[in-house]
């Protein structure tokens, strides 16, 4: 078993009505499964929030951070999550 | 000209000589607009070594052909002169209208020189144009002066920039302030301070021509609808980029000695807009409009209030000085803007004497009293006060720009002086990111985010990728540096880099130059255009007598011997064998000699620039 924070931010808050929640996943869990996990339980306007049909560059680009480290996806989705682990879901950082 | 006023308005202060004389196409084919036409007005007209107080030194508030048209995000303007912190050429931007005002009082270019005999400042009424008494401006706050010329002039519409005591009292990082907004960096305002020119006020009803105006509004409405759904900028501005930092473990906090702030929930923007925004603002036609306006409703600092303040200022007052008390961060961005301070510069001066207080190198007697420990949000505002006006040991010692200060102290302190080139370092770690290492050492302001905008690329990179890797970052800050360098010249807002082209200057970029000025340049032509503006002011900084060893020496040692101690980004540092690396490619991308950081001689022929003799 494996327990994870999940904060939001952002529109990501909006979308889900919470700063932040504890998910309990599998054994060897991973990124891929959390992110399916949120789009079953708050559907297409969280699944909307990483695509970019647009082809627009960094503007607005969802930002999913472990720890603090950026995930680049796809190449991470198979990540493994740890007992204990915050992901945040945030944005690009604009301005400054 | 389609796109320009077709302009330049000269203003002598010290003999009086108000002149206008034709913008030449010539030149705006080359330079476009903006900082690149500024580079070549002072690499023709500015002495090599001018002293920056001296009479000669020479001002312009640019614009570009974006400004004054339906081009998102063109409400900026550049104030460009030779900087007193930093010696060398210096562009300092700013937002909100008085950009778009001056092409449409009928000029692309102010040009100040000289220097009044007694408080002055420029009233631009069209082609009406006449140098005024300021001796009641004298010593006003710089909200005070906005209001008092406009109703000298008897016309709200005008737009004013002005100095404050800041400026006045030739503080090395004063600020000119305009409205609500700052052309910050750079201490620009100390030089008009030394020059007497109180501010210029402008206002006019011409018209800016564009080729095809049915073309022009397709691209506004496209881009409006794109950037109007930015997930941060239309609801906080840039306040929310400090959570995402610090959470990166990136965040400069007191004084850099670490890059993880604690406080940083208390003024992050995601805390803050919703409990104290009061209102937005947007520059001249912006649909995002980024601007917040705060006002602090409880505690010691109740009524204080500020644009803003922004994610610079969020760090510079907030996690590098250590203070987590929004009211008096508020208080103290508010104090910099009426005052004329630039909050960055006002900030990194600070953190370093708080710094210095807590090892024993200011005395509580050197600090006039003040009790100047990290988190002490009252003495943050006591000590900005004691900056403005030069008064006291402290701030005589703080007024200099932390490079000198750090120099008059010693005894190792200039260790700990955060700074590049004499410019205090901006909130983008030079360690978290290593593409800043390089971008701050070679940028030609040095601790200017905006000298080469790597981190719109490379913070949403993975800690190995963002603050390990070096082997990629030369590539990334040519590419950058020359987005910078056009976006400068039309003059678009950074912001928007995100719509027009975050890496290189790009197919956006290009639409905007032909949209505005029908020149019908190709990318490889765009591209030329930017590396023959970076290029000249290179050959501006050289005249100048700076070389390689600038670049080399410009990082703070800290960033050069301390890892990162703890956080997401524990670890990272500026590696001096990397550094090296990182250098010599980017000068072989340049074209610049390595021995010497000169653009090669077949550089300046290949970018039509062998004319210039370095």
């Amino acid at each position: 078993m494996t327990v994870v924070t999940i904060e939001y931010t952002l529109k990501f808050r909006n979308i889900t009505g919470k700063d932040s929640e504890k998910i309990v996943l599998g054994d060897n869990a991973t990124i891929k499964q959390i992110l399916e996990h949120l789009k079953r339980n708050y559907g297409d306007d969280f699944e909307k929030e990483f695509t970019n049909p647009s082809g627009d560059q960094i503007a607005g680009t969802p930002l999913i951070l472990l720890n603090g480290q950026a995930l680049k996806l796809p190449e991470n989705l198979n990540t493994n999550v740890e007992d204990g682990d915050i992901i945040t879901f945030t944005y690009a950082i604009a301005g400054g | 000209m389609y796109g320009y006023a077709g302009y330049i308005l000269k203003v002598n202060l010290g003999t009086g000589k108000i002149s206008k004389e034709p913008l030449k196409e010539g030149l705006v084919k080359e330079f476009i607009g903006g900082f690149g036409v500024s580079a070549r007005i002072l690499y023709d007209n500015l002495p090599p070594m001018t002293n920056p107080y001296s009479p000669e030194n020479i001002v312009i508030f640019a614009t570009g052909p974006a400004q004054g048209t339906l081009i998102p995000g063109s409400g900026r303007g550049l104030f460009i002169s030779k900087s007193p912190l930093t010696n060398r050429i210096f562009n300092s931007n700013v937002g909100g209208y008085i950009a778009a005002e001056l092409k449409y009082a009928g000029y692309d270019f102010l040009i100040i020189t000289g220097k009044a005999s007694s408080p002055v400042y420029i009233a631009i009424d069209g082609d009406n144009v006449e140098i005024k008494d300021a001796s009641n401006l004298w010593g006003r706050t710089t909200y005070e002066t906005q209001t008092l010329i406009k109703e000298e002039l008897g016309d709200k519409r005008f737009q004013v920039a002005c100095i404050g005591p800041g400026g006045e009292n030739l503080v090395k990082y004063s600020a000119i302030i305009h409205n609500f907004h700052a052309a910050g960096r750079g201490g620009i305002a100390s030089v008009l301070g030394s020059k007497n020119l109180k501010a210029f006020a402008v206002r006019g009803d011409k018209s800016v021509e564009v080729p095809d105006v049915e073309a022009m509004l397709t691209f506004y409405k496209e881009i409006t609808e794109k950037c109007t759904k930015h997930p941060t900028l239309p609801s906080y501005g840039t306040t929310v980029a400090l959570g995402t930092i610090n959470k990166m473990g990136c965040l400069g906090t007191r004084n850099w000695q670490t890059e993880v702030f604690e406080g940083a929930a208390n003024i992050d923007g995601y805390t803050t807009i919703p409990k104290y925004r009061i209102r937005d603002i947007a520059c001249t036609g912006c649909p995002m409009g980024c601007g917040k306006i705060q006002e602090i409703s409880e505690g010691k600092y109740a009524g204080a209030s500020a644009k803003g303040p922004e994610y610079e200022t969020l760090y510079s007052l907030g996690s590098l000085v250590s203070v987590d008390d929004f009211g008096a961060l508020v208080s103290a961005a508010r104090l910099c803007d009426e005052y004329g301070l630039d909050t960055i510069s006002t900030g990194v001066s600070i953190a370093w004497a708080m710094e210095c207080y807590e090892k024993g190198l200011l005395t509580k007697e050197e600090t006039d009293g003040i009790d100047l420990k990290f988190g002490n949000g009252d003495a943050l505002n006591e000590v900005i006060k004691r900056i403005a006006y030069k008064n006291g040991y402290l701030g005589n010692l703080l007024a200099r720009g932390v490079k000198e200060a750090s120099e008059t102290v010693g005894c190792g302190s200039q260790y700990f002086a955060m700074h590049f080139k004499g410019l205090e370092l901006a909130g983008h770690s030079p360690r978290g990111v290593k593409a800043w290492t390089l971008g701050y050492s070679v940028g030609w302001r040095g601790g200017s985010h905006h000298d080469g905008r790597a981190h719109d690329i490379e913070y949403p990179k993975p800690f190995e990728e963002r603050a390990l890797k070096f082997e990629d970052k030369p590539e990334i800050v040519y590419k950058t540096v020359h987005r910078v360098m056009i976006e400068e010249s039309l003059i678009t807002c950074r912001f928007f880099g995100g719509y027009y082209g975050s890496l290189e200057p790009s197919e956006n970029h290009l639409k905007i130059l032909n949209l505005t000025t029908g020149f019908n340049m190709t990318l490889e032509e765009l591209w030329k255009t930017a590396r023959r503006i970076r290029t000249l002011i290179r050959c501006l900084e050289i005249r100048d007598g700076f070389s390689r060893k600038d670049d080399v020496n410009a990082p703070p040692l800290r960033i050069l011997n301390e890892p990162i101690p703890e956080g997401p980004s524990k670890g990272a540092y500026a590696k001096p064998f990397e550094f090296k690396f990182m250098i010599n490619k980017l000068y072989d991308l340049m074209g610049w000699e390595r021995e010497t950081g000169k653009p090669k001689k077949e550089t300046l022929k290949e970018l039509g620039l062998g004319d210039i003799t370095i």
